[in-house]
This record gives structure tokens, C-alpha cells and sequence, in this order.
């Protein structure tokens, strides 16, 4: 195989460009990207709405449910405590994200330098995705717990008993297992979507990486 | 904005030989093909304002274009991975055949079993990079531009004769 007599066909070789010009103007060919950054960056969009919105549900329950439902005074305490809480850990975790979103971009940077530092701002974001999940349900969970403790303990309309001395206090087991059950799930489950939504993007960078990386034996 | 965004598409114009060839080299279907140049196109674009001058449009485009073909997603995975390599070779591209020089049609074809690196280094070989410009777009030593480039040469060689060629 001759590589300089394929090098000078190679230069005087026919090209049928796209014609970008007729099908597309620039504005329309923004909405297509097509990159695993792009994917990982629109994954993060939609993300960011949806906790966003989440956030906005919540608070907006907080402000209403009280106007019609009978709702003891301490309940709402220890949920807006609750989410006071969470929200100060999501703004934490918000601004970090952002940040991550605003800089993805190096492609002038050489091959190693641009993957280098995605590959290891996503993985960073992945795994501090993950630390904000379990951060959240260990939250929801002591939300739910401090509810059901106090709850139980509380005296019933037509009588003096509690919850738990009436039935017996492996209702709060009961309880307990359920919230902890429901706490598993949503931990796989968040595995998995984690996983569905970035973790396929840092599998493609981190092969190509890695090919970038296999050593020359110099 | 108007200015710049024509600015730009002169300079595409100018250059659109790079990208073709990198659509094509990274990309076995015609339709691929044809989303990775339009990717390549959105990309140099965004980065554009990164763009300086103070190298040449064709170098910087080199990065660019390179760098997103290394993270590009197929559109539709299923369509292309009902294609086999060996289907490939006994496919007749109908687009290409009779057009073009032989040596590059089976080249295009033998560069599908490359990795991503691989392509990409006889791509810059190709268009004429030395093995320093080489490792300054992947970001590796000269040494290691040359080892690299050497051996994907080989396994080139290898395929080619494999899929029963000879030249």
C-alpha cells in the first residue's frame, strides 16, 4: 500500500458537501446537535426544570394546603423546616451545575485536553448527582419519620389514646418499613436514570479516552 | 451578526472539503454522514467566536471538527447497526460507485474498522499534518503521534488486504 500515492488521490478527490445553505439556516441547525455533550447538556436542562418545578409544586402546597386542610400547626413546621433545608443543599448543588452547563464547551481545545476535561466534569457531576440524591431521601425520609413520630404519639379525637398505644407500636414498624422500602426503590431507580440520562455519554468519552490514551511504547 | 454569520459561511465554503472527508471517514452511512457534516457545521459555528485568527481557519477547524466527531451520537442507532463489516464490503455504494478513485472508495470503507483515534490520525496524515501538527490536534507527543500513526498504518494495510485488495 503506497500512503503517499493515497495521500495525493486523497487531496484531488470529488466532495459532495451538504448544502447547508439552501436546507438550513445557522438558527435551525442549533436545534439539531447531536453531540454527547449536547445530550448531556440538554439531559441537564431538562433536569434543572424539573426540580425547579418540583421546588415551585412544593412550596406552592405548603402556602395552600394549611387554607383548606386542618393541618396541626407542627406538621408544617417540621415540613417547612424540611424544605428550607433542602433548598439551601439544592442551591448548592443548582450553582455547581450551572457552572458544569456554562463551560462544557472546549472543542478548540486539542482531543485530549477537550475530553480530558469533560470526561472528568461529568464524572464529578454524576457522582455529586448521586451524593444529592441520597442527600434528598435521607431528607424526605427524616421528614417522614419525624410526621409519623409525632403523628403516632398524638392524642386521638375520642379518646385519650395514641396511635401507638392504641394499636400497638409495631404500627410505627410497619411504617418504617414501608418508608424504607419506598426509599430503596427510589434509590435504584435513581441509579438507573442517572445512568440512562448520563452515564451511557460518560461510557462513549471515557472509551474514546481511553483509546486516546493506549500508550505509543515510545 | 449578519456579517460574522456570512464571514463564516464563506469560510465553510472554503473549507468544505475537510468536513466532508471527516463526515465521511467517521460515518459509514450516507445519512450519518450527512448529520455529522451538518454537527460539524453547528459546532464551528458556536466555537466561532473562539476562533482569533491567530492561526489559520483550516487548523482551527481541523480541532473543532475533529473533537466533534469524537463525541458525536448517531441519530438513529438501530439503522446503522444492521449493516455487518463484512455486509459492508459486499454492499455496491450506490452513490460512489463509478464516480470515484477505487483506492479511495476501499479506503473510506477499510477506515470503518478504525477506532475513533485511529481515523483520526490517518485523516490528519492524509491531509498532510506532520506527526508534530499530528499530536498538537490529539493532544499526544510527537513520539507517540509517530508510533500511533505507524501502526494504524499497519492495521490498514491488514483490512484492506483482507476485504481483497492490493495497491
Amino acid at each position: 500500500m503506497n500512503f503517499e500515492d493515497l495521500k495525493s488521490r486523497w487531496a484531488k478527490q470529488d466532495i459532495h458537501p451538504v448544502d447547508l445553505t439552501s436546507e438550513l439556516s445557522i438558527t435551525r441547525w442549533m436545534k439539531r446537535t447531536n453531540t454527547a455533550i449536547d445530550k448531556v447538556r440538554k439531559n441537564m436542562r431538562s433536569d434543572f426544570w424539573g426540580w425547579a418545578t418540583l421546588m415551585l409544586l412544593i412550596l406552592g402546597a405548603q402556602i395552600i394546603a394549611p387554607i383548606y386542610l386542618d393541618i396541626p400547626l407542627i406538621f408544617q413546621i417540621i415540613l417547612g423546616l424540611f424544605y428550607v433545608v433542602y433548598l439551601a443543599i439544592s442551591l448548592f448543588f443548582v450553582v455547581r451545575f450551572i457552572r458544569f452547563y456554562r463551560q462544557s464547551y472546549h472543542l478548540e481545545y486539542d482531543s485530549y485536553h477537550n475530553l480530558m476535561w469533560f470526561y472528568y466534569e461529568l464524572r464529578y457531576f454524576v457522582d455529586f448527582y448521586h451524593a444529592f440524591t441520597y442527600v434528598s431521601f435521607t431528607l424526605g425520609m427524616g421528614c417522614g419519620l419525624a410526621i409519623g413520630f409525632i403523628a403516632g404519639s398524638m392524642k386521638l379525637d375520642r379518646g385519650q389514646e395514641t396511635v401507638f398505644s392504641q394499636w400497638g407500636e409495631w404500627v410505627g414498624g410497619v411504617g418504617l418499613l414501608v418508608l424504607a422500602a419506598i426509599i430503596v426503590l427510589m434509590w435504584i431507580g435513581t441509579y438507573f436514570i442517572v445512568n440512562l440520562l448520563y452515564g451511557r455519554y460518560l461510557k462513549q468519552i471515557k472509551s474514546t479516552l481511553d483509546d486516546l490514551l493506549e500508550t505509543g511504547n515510545e | 451578526m449578519f456579517d460574522k454569520q456570512q464571514e463564516f459561511l464563506s469560510q465553510i465554503e472554503e473549507n468544505k472539503g475537510i468536513i466532508y472527508k471527516i463526515a465521511r471517514m467517521y460515518m459509514d452511512a450516507k445519512e450519518d454522514q450527512d448529520d455529522l457534516y451538518q454537527e460539524i457545521c453547528i459546532q464551528l459555528w458556536q466555537s466561532y467566536s473562539s476562533f482569533k485568527g491567530k492561526s489559520k481557519f483550516s487548523t482551527w477547524m481541523y480541532r473543532v471538527a475533529l473533537n466533534t466527531a469524537l463525541v458525536f451520537v448517531k441519530r438513529d442507532k438501530r439503522r446503522t447497526d444492521r449493516y455487518s463489516i463484512e455486509g459492508r464490503f459486499e454492499q455496491v455504494d450506490e452513490q460512489y460507485s463509478g464516480k470515484e478513485d477505487e483506492q479511495i472508495a476501499v479506503l473510506y470503507k477499510a477506515v470503518q474498522e478504525l477506532n475513533t483515534i485511529e481515523k483520526a490520525l490517518i485523516f490528519l496524515f492524509l491531509e498532510g499534518q506532520s506527526h508534530q501538527q499530528i499530536g498538537e490536534h490529539l493532544g499526544v507527543s510527537e513520539g507517540n503521534a509517530r508510533i500511533r500513526l505507524m501502526r494504524t498504518k499497519n492495521k490498514l494495510q491488514l483490512i484492506v488486504k483482507r476485504i481483497g485488495y492490493e495497491f
